[in-house]
């Protein structure tokens, strides 16, 4: 894996760990860790939709495994989402966590274009009933999961917070109340174990530093 | 061709689509100087044209039947199955309504819905 980041070499990993800032910000974080991430849950996700697929016949009217796997996706997206987003920070092990889960597997798992174009086709076959129908179905049952997931994770997160409270005798909900499940996702890579065979110690720092350089928009 | 390579593939496809998705993603938003996300509505439409495309040339350029089916089950179940995306547009448009921009919320689910059909068909009736 080190032959991914040329700019490190052995000699010089560990006198750049100690300054970090002396390093351009792309040699510091690779971005090739959280892609690689979102490749293997989208071919993962796709997998699983494509064994769906083939329950459904093609000249069916409804097409009710799109619409059913659309719909799942949208309510666990929305679930894992919040979840995450209430329990910890977005970054390192639970940031990877999200690019693997749900922009790759939920991502890959539903699909636009597929619905688009059976909704075309029906709009072409002159079922436009079915055609309006199914649209206006899928897109406004994925709002409404979309926001069921987010409302569960709402309530599961507040129960485990106080649940969290009682077992410790807390009065009220502690701040820190996702501290249990923060490293759990570090299972999935640490960006500094992946990427380098660089010493251990000045991870934490470097994490915190590298982190800032990341894409802005990456979701 | 051997269904388990025609599936290998199509994952592997799958992956790269979502990942073309990240990467577009990322970009359109970086420069994206509206109030509400913009990449996946790019991802989507880009996708049903494409899909589109692929559907209207397989249907009418690409024989025997069976080379057919396994280049539309790889690029369009796999590879833009795997970029374009319902749960994000779903979870986006929710995140809308969550903090009252209705209008919002209609011009993005209801514009991704219109543009992406008027892409699709365009695709399916240009080849």
């Amino acid at each position: 894996m080190s032959s991914l980041l040329p700019s490190q070499s052995p000699s010089t990993g560990p006198s750049s760990f100690e300054s970090p800032s002396s390093m351009p910000p792309a040699s510091r974080h690779s971005p090739i860790i959280p892609a690689l991430c979102v490749f293997a849950g989208g071919a993962l996700g796709t997998a699983i939709r494509a064994g769906f697929s083939f329950l459904q016949p093609a000249s069916v009217t409804w097409p009710y495994v799109t619409f059913v796997v659309n719909l799942c996706g949208a309510f666990i997206l929305g679930f894992l989402l919040e979840y995450l987003s209430l329990t910890g920070k977005d970054e390192g092990g639970r940031k990877l966590f999200r690019l693997f889960a749900g922009t790759g597997i939920m991502g890959g798992f539903t699909t636009y274009g597929t619905f688009i174009l059976e909704v075309d086709s029906r709009f072409q076959a002159h079922k436009i009933g079915i055609a309006v129908a199914y649209a206006i179905v899928s897109v406004v049952c994925g709002l409404v999961l979309a926001g069921l997931g987010v409302m569960t994770a709402n309530a599961v997160a507040n129960h485990s917070a106080n649940k969290y409270a009682r077992a410790h005798h807390l009065p009220e909900l502690p701040e820190d109340f996702g501290t249990p499940d923060l490293d759990a996702p570090d299972a999935f890579g640490d960006p500094g174990h992946l990427e380098t065979s660089a010493p251990a110690p000045a991870s934490n720092s470097e994490h915190k530093k590298s982190d800032e350089h990341e894409k802005g928009g990456a979701r | 061709m051997n269904s388990t390579i025609a599936f290998l593939l199509l994952s592997l496809c799958g992956g790269l689509g979502a990942v073309c998705r990240f990467e577009v993603d990322s970009v359109v938003n970086k420069h994206n100087r509206l109030k509400f996300p913009l990449g996946t509505i790019v991802v989507n439409v880009t996708a049903c044209f494409l899909l589109g495309l692929l559907t209207g040339i397989v249907a009418t350029h690409v024989s025997p039947a069976a080379t057919a089916a396994a280049v539309k089950l790889i690029l369009g179940t796999g590879f833009l199955g795997g970029y374009s995306t319902f749960s994000t547009a779903s979870v986006e448009g929710f995140r809308q309504l969550q903090m009252g921009h209705y209008g919002y919320a209609l011009l993005h689910t209801g514009g991704m819905l219109v543009l992406s059909l008027i892409a699709g068909l365009i695709g399916v009736t240009i080849v």
